[in-house]
């Protein structure tokens, strides 16, 4: 019995002895939100084809409006900005191209014709990367190919960011 | 005789809501976020002062024969350093290099010169290695410390960015 009193006293010196180290941890959350932000800052566009002179045809049209993107979209998940109108262009005679500018994390797509969007959406921008960028230019450009267009249009144009 | 105490290091935590961006901060260009600097995370060091016992010795009192008398004759403080690491848990496929954690004292604890003078007073970074933080002797609470993370841009993508940090006291 008092050989094993003082192995049990031993072994709870050497424990404390071995136990000179202490320890404290602290668990930290850091919360990154997603940030997409698109929008069209330019404001909106009223394009009418001017008369012509006798003899000569109606010529194209251009018009430019603006925007900007902020996203932190995943360096392997890259984006594009697709564009939609509301309805496809009816009027007769007329194409409309859209040129956007490329962010600085994206490559533009260069002029699209985006007269049948509402119908299948068209990417206008690809690859878009992490970015922030405002006051990038969207040339709206109305191609005249019929010697007597006509109709008018009143679209909305959708930009819409997604995922590739 | 010195009798063999644990020395702990321990640490009172204030919590994370320090931690969540919001999307105006990264919109608005923030690159840091810091926690408060003042009792927020407070460190306490605790079993580094030791009564030093005297020499033991038979006295010749009939009534105390054969018993030994042990006398406390000093405090003495010992001198430890703590090490700093951290271990990130979240995402799994780890975390972007230009996110950074550091950390800092910005109190000189209770009793004051219980920490080396320079010791931790400036941000340094908290790596998977330890490294040395603070030193000093002796027991001290009240040791305030501020976390900051550094690198915060739209480059660091939507995430729960965890860690543990370790904070190890180590007998010098």
């Amino acid at each position: 019995m008092k050989k094993l009193l003082i192995l049990t006293i031993l072994l709870g010196l050497v424990g404390s002895l071995m136990a000179k180290d202490g320890v404290a941890t602290l668990d930290l959350d850091l919360s990154i939100p997603d940030v997409t932000v698109l929008s069209i800052t330019g404001g909106n566009i009223d394009v009418i084809l001017p008369t012509p002179h006798a003899g000569d045809g109606f010529v194209d049209v251009t018009a430019y409006s603006s925007y900007e993107i902020i996203t932190n979209t995943p360096a392997a998940t890259t984006q594009d900005i697709n564009a939609a109108l509301s309805a496809d262009i009816s009027a007769t005679g007329v194409i409309l191209w859209l040129r956007a500018d490329a962010p600085t994390s994206g490559i533009s797509a260069g002029s699209v014709n985006i007269s049948g969007s509402n119908t299948l959406a068209v990417p206008i921008v690809t690859s878009i990367g992490p970015t922030s960028d405002t006051d990038l230019q969207l040339e709206f450009k109305f191609v005249v190919d019929a010697l007597a267009p006509s109709g008018s249009e009143d679209l909305v144009l959708t930009l819409t960011l997604a995922d590739e | 005789m010195k009798l063999a105490f644990s020395t702990s290091v321990n640490i009172a935590d204030g919590g994370g809501s320090w931690c969540n961006v919001s999307t105006n901060d990264i919109m608005n260009g923030i690159t840091e976020i810091a926690s408060p600097p003042f009792g927020h995370y407070v460190l306490i060091v605790e079993g580094a002062a030791r009564k030093n016992i005297g020499r033991s010795y038979h006295t010749k009192n009939r009534l105390m024969k054969n018993q030994f008398k042990n006398i406390p004759t000093k405090i003495d403080r010992v001198a430890w350093h703590i090490d700093v690491s951290k271990s990130n848990t979240t995402p799994v496929g780890g975390w972007p290099a230009e996110l950074e954690l550091y950390v800092k004292r910005t109190s000189a604890g209770d009793p004051e010169g219980g920490i080396t003078d320079e010791s931790g007073t400036t941000y340094q970074e908290i790596t998977a290695v330890d490294t040395q933080f603070l030193d000093g002797s002796g027991n001290v609470s009240d040791i305030n410390i501020q976390l900051k993370f550094e690198g915060i841009s739209l480059e660091i993508s939507e995430e729960i960015y965890g860690t543990q940090i370790t904070f190890t006291i180590v007998e010098d």
